[in-house]
């Protein structure tokens, strides 16, 4: 059992981790590339994504929970999926369209 | 607050031994290639002895042109790399080979072919080693990597936690003491001296792959268009060909024009495309030896008229993400900030070979006690990771001054049996370390110093280059790498010494505590 909860965190961390990470990116670029330029909007949030990817690993290695663990990771990959799919069908309000930036 | 973070600590700890332990063995061959890498042109000029030239004036890009004309008549696509003090010769890439490009040295004076025998040398074999492990299949070199990337942040921001006193410690080396409590003393120290280095350069390698590593970003903000991503964060330019025959226009006039839009900035490289029809393109790359960022500025010109038909330079996040990568490659030219990338690598190889040391010092007599491998298969690994890899690369070098040129084996030619000479002898360090447990760390280093003799005695016997006969002409490269390959043997020697006398005072107390202790027999 013991064995089985870690495989399941180091999976969870990697994984889930890795997920969120990449699907806030992708939302963060999405909702800056008519302010700052699809180019300069993508770099910038795939750099930012390490860092996610970074404190989701450290997060969830580290919370005592592994249920609590499990349940954010999957609640927060979600909400950036959705936020992405709004963001890509343009009902986000944009930085420009919000008067700051390009 | 001291009750809350006690738990943090103790997770932080146990996160920090197991990541350690599992992917501790390619970090470090991650480390010692990347440490190596920081002079792979040098490493080149040490493996290429043809190309070991004192540096020369700027080529004439034409009469360059001219020459790689006559080299491969109708070569649809090359390019030049000019001459830099790092790199003396002309590189000229032209189509063939399997890899569906071959790369010619040339002499920047003469424009004569030097032919160097055939090897991968520092950048073609050290370098891709260090971010890729030469597996291609799937990229997944690439990943394992990342992987290990992200794996020295997070053991950087644990170790920096689960030290309670980690700057008080640093300042704490103590030889005399039990050899497990110097032994994090020197991790400790080690880690603390170049933290900086720990945490930039894993960071920064991440980010020179942001594309791979994470895709969606710019296929959500491309919608897939993998050409659109290309040409507006790289700068790519393409156009058709016109199917229609044209000359190729004044190359040094080009880079005259490039050299007036970047205000000075000089050139480095020149791709022609489509060369011959009248839609091909002349790529003239700005050179980076002169800042710390690597700089992807580039001016796309008429091949035949060599009107300007693109130019290019990163906006300011581009330009950011382009300095992280300059902080990486360090291809800019200063001398003592190169040096001190090789220390700071040397120190973070010393970093995990000393953690190796610290959990098999501090868990060795309990694993014994009781009967468990974990130190004895963790031993076989880190001994095979830590030694193995340095053993293999003078196994590597020595291959290079060995074979002749024209080398063929097990259907291998001369370069991928160099490469087999490493992969073999690395394998052979792995089954040594299995075999002879804690004896082989001082067996290894005693292997290491000769090697590294045998290493500097054959450059001097193929080629001439003892090391001040080398500095006297000007290669300095060559010395310095001899230099440096001796060095290494001193400290593989008094390291495979000092264990030596270790073994030796600890055999008898050893027998000693046998004798005083009453078998179960007995009691």
């Amino acid at each position: 059992m013991r064995a089985f909860r870690v495989i399941f965190r180091v999976t969870l961390a990697l994984g889930g981790g890795y997920a969120a990470a990449a699907v806030w990116s992708a939302a963060l670029a999405l909702w800056l590339r008519d302010s700052l330029g699809r180019a300069e909007a993508t770099v910038l949030a795939a750099m930012l994504a390490f860092i996610l990817f970074l404190l989701a690993l450290l997060w969830i290695t580290t919370t005592p929970r592994l249920a609590r663990a499990s349940i954010v990771a999957l609640s927060v990959t979600l909400v950036g999926v959705g936020l992405s799919r709004w963001l890509s069908a343009g009902a986000w309000p944009t930085l420009a369209a919000l008067g700051v930036g390009g | 607050m001291q009750e809350a973070s006690e738990p943090l600590r103790h997770s932080l700890s146990r996160l920090h031994t197991w990541v350690g332990l599992v992917l501790g063995g390619v970090l470090f061959a991650i480390f010692w290639m990347g440490t190596l890498s920081v002079f792979d042109r040098e490493i080149d000029r040490w493996m290429m002895p043809p190309t070991r030239l004192a540096p020369a004036p700027v080529v004439s890009l034409d009469a360059a042109a001219r020459a790689v004309a006559a080299m491969a008549p109708g070569a649809a696509q090359w390019s030049m790399t000019l001459p830099s003090a790092r790199t003396p010769t002309l590189q000229v890439r032209l189509p063939g080979g399997a890899d569906g490009s071959v790369l010619h040295h040339l002499d920047p004076v003469t424009f004569a072919e030097l032919h160097p025998a055939p090897t991968r040398g520092g950048t073609g074999f050290i370098f891709p080693f260090h971010f890729m492990l030469h597996i291609d299949w799937l990229d997944l070199g690439l990943w394992i990597v990342g992987l290990c990337g992200m794996a020295m942040l997070l053991l950087t921001v644990s170790g920096v936690v689960i030290h309670k006193r980690i700057f008080r410690d640093f300042f704490m080396f103590r030889p005399g003491k039990a050899s497990t409590r110097s032994l994090l003393d020197l991790h400790t120290g080690m880690g603390v001296l170049a933290l900086p280095f720990h945490v930039v350069m894993p960071l920064s390698g991440l980010i020179i792959f942001f594309s791979l590593f994470f895709p969606g970003t710019w296929q959500a903000a491309f919608d897939g268009e993998r050409a659109a991503f290309n040409r507006e964060v790289f700068g790519s330019y393409q156009r058709p060909k016109a199917n229609a025959p044209a000359e190729l226009g004044s190359l040094d006039a080009m880079a005259r024009e490039a050299e007036r839009l970047w205000q000075g900035g000089k050139p480095f490289l020149v791709r022609v495309t489509n060369a011959g029809d009248a839609a091909s393109v002349v790529e003239v790359r700005r050179s980076h030896t002169q800042d710390v960022s690597m700089n992807r500025d580039a001016v796309y010109f008429d091949a035949g008229t060599g009107a300007v038909l693109q130019r290019f330079e990163s906006k300011p996040i581009g330009a950011l993400q382009r300095f992280i990568a300059g902080i990486h490659f360090v291809q800019f030219e200063q001398w003592l900030l190169r040096w001190l990338y090789f220390a700071a690598g040397l120190a973070g190889c010393v970093m995990i070979a000393t953690g190796f040391w610290f959990w098999l010092e501090s868990r060795r007599a309990e694993h014994a006690r009781e009967g468990r491998v974990g130190v004895r298969l963790v031993e076989a690994l880190a001994t095979g990771s830590v030694t193995g890899i340095i053993v293999a690369t003078l196994a590597f070098l020595i291959a290079n001054r060995c074979l002749p040129a024209d080398s063929h084996a097990f259907g291998l030619d001369r370069e991928r049996l160099e490469m087999l000479a490493f992969y073999a002898v690395w394998l052979l360090t792995f089954g040594h370390a299995g075999l002879r447990q804690r004896a082989a760390w001082r067996e290894q280093n005693a292997v290491i110093a000769p090697l590294a003799v045998v290493a500097v005695a054959l450059n001097w016997l193929t080629t001439g280059d003892y090391p001040w006969r080398a500095w006297g002409r000007g290669v300095v490269s060559v010395a310095a790498m001899d230099g440096v390959i001796l060095l290494l043997g001193a400290v593989a020697a008094v390291v495979a010494r000092r264990w030596l006398a270790r073994a030796a005072v600890a055999r008898p107390r050893a027998l000693g505590l046998a004798r005083a202790v009453p078998s179960s027999g007995e009691g």
